[in-house]
């Protein structure tokens, strides 16, 4: 589906990591029967370091040190906000959902509304989208969109082909009814059919968690997981990257009758640099409009990434000019969402670095 | 039909997959046997075929390929995606 929103006003953004750094080289007794593969890593894939949270640090503890930070920073109350939605997919509870909690930690009225969007790495487009259609009835004038996870904490120890990737990373928008109109074009697509590409299969209702889902088999190619970790096929990913996603941001262009070049930053989801530069290279985008260092310091941070790449990479243009953005997730579902909307500059915006907790 | 020579399959092939040193990857390479040949080199041969050809190698179709001529080969099969 797409559509066309007129009153979201990007207003506040900021991002809080995993309080763990873990380099390429950190991860090096994975691929001690591989020799050369970790340099090839670096120079293929792009991913340098990441920044985790360790079991015990949730995406609702990252989230809420970055929405503390911008409300803030932006003299905002909790009892401004009309709603909250968080985006993802680690949540603390099965239920309730980590907007209700959030909810209470803010200290929030009742009369805001909370829910959980459960998306990966469209997820931020998908909630921006949200978030944007509460604010054009009029019945929302403040949003707060949080979207973050903790996929690194699903992911088996010795998966070598997926540990290297991942890094964790809340963010908090604050979002506002634009008082002067201003078009932004959204998209949003699924492929239920391609559920299987990436997957927790165990620890639902479908596959409860017993003795046996938790128990890891060495796959083909090497790695450990077990039905309660993350799975994720590669060549499926890469393959629905290059079907889906140039054709999808080409159509969001077509439909907001605009080009490329009228575009002043492409945030994609950070899944990494190696794929940021396929996509860069099919929609013929010249390279400093894809910003992907965000990708090489802290890993694909899911849910989170595409603040991410805005805070860290683009946090000062954003900061000073007004921009024509495009955002595009892609990922987990299997799942992708686009939209293209004119920002004016940020009232704030900040990446930081969760402390780790001090030692007992 | 394919819309790119082999050699041009190659060419893109070699400037990705930077660990195959210049010459070493051929029609007739048989490329699991080769040093170069892990899940990255599967990615850029995915990327360098669908530069070439518009499309994607499914999974399976890509296990049964022996040499790069089979995988340059896939490209004149009907009804890949």
């Amino acid at each position: 589906m797409r559509a066309q929103l007129h009153h979201l006003r990007l207003a506040a953004l900021s991002v809080a990591t995993g309080p763990v750094t873990r380099t390429l080289d950190d991860e090096a007794h994975l691929y001690a029967d591989q020799p050369g593969q970790l340099d090839r890593m670096r120079a293929m894939v792009g991913i340098e370091r990441r920044h985790i949270a360790p079991v015990g640090i949730t995406a609702l503890d990252l989230a809420r040190a970055a929405a503390e930070r911008v409300l803030r920073e932006t003299g905002t109350s909790p009892d401004d906000l009309d709603a909250i939605l968080f985006v993802t997919q680690t949540p603390d509870h099965p239920q309730p959902c980590n907007a209700n909690l959030l909810h209470g930690q803010l200290a929030c009225p009742p009369k805001t509304a909370a829910m959980d969007i459960n998306q990966g790495c469209s997820g931020w487009v998908y909630g921006l989208y949200f978030a944007g259609l509460l604010l054009e009835t009029g019945a929302a004038r403040t949003v707060l969109l949080c979207a973050g996870d903790t996929v690194t904490q699903t992911i088996h120890p010795r998966d070598r082909a997926t540990v290297p990737l991942f890094g964790d990373a809340a963010s908090a928008a604050l979002l506002k009814r634009a008082e002067h109109p201003s078009p932004a074009w959204f998209a949003l697509h699924s492929d239920g059919r391609g559920h299987g590409a990436i997957c927790i299969p165990a620890g639902g209702a479908r596959q409860p968690r017993d003795v046996r889902t938790g128990v890891a088999k060495v796959a083909e190619d090497g790695s450990e997981r077990s039905p309660e970790n993350l799975f994720m096929s590669g060549i499926e990913v890469f393959n629905f990257t290059l079907r889906e996603e140039p054709k999808a941001v080409r159509e969001l262009l077509e439909f907001a009758g605009t080009d490329a070049e009228a575009v002043d930053i492409f945030a994609f989801h950070q899944a990494n640099p190696f794929i940021l530069t396929q996509l860069a290279r099919r929609l013929r985008l010249p390279l400093e409009k894809v910003p992907m260092r965000t990708a090489r310091e802290f890993g694909n941070q899911s849910s989170a990434s595409i603040p991410g790449v805005l805070a860290h990479d683009c946090g000062e243009q954003l900061a000073t000019r007004r921009t024509r953005l495009l955002c595009s997730g892609f990922g987990v579902g299997l799942s992708w969402a686009s939209c293209l909307l004119n920002v004016d500059p940020l009232d704030h915006v900040s990446i930081f670095q969760l402390q780790p907790p001090v030692p007992l | 039909m394919s819309d790119a020579p082999i050699e041009e399959f190659i060419a893109e092939l070699e400037a990705s997959i930077t660990a195959a040193q210049p010459g070493e990857i051929q029609p007739e390479t048989l490329f699991r046997a080769c040093p170069w040949w892990d899940s990255l080199a599967v990615l850029c041969t995915l990327g360098a075929f669908d530069i070439c050809f518009g499309r994607q190698i499914q999974a399976d179709d890509l296990r049964r390929c022996k040499t790069i001529q089979d995988i340059y080969d896939l490209s004149r099969q009907e009804g890949a995606s």
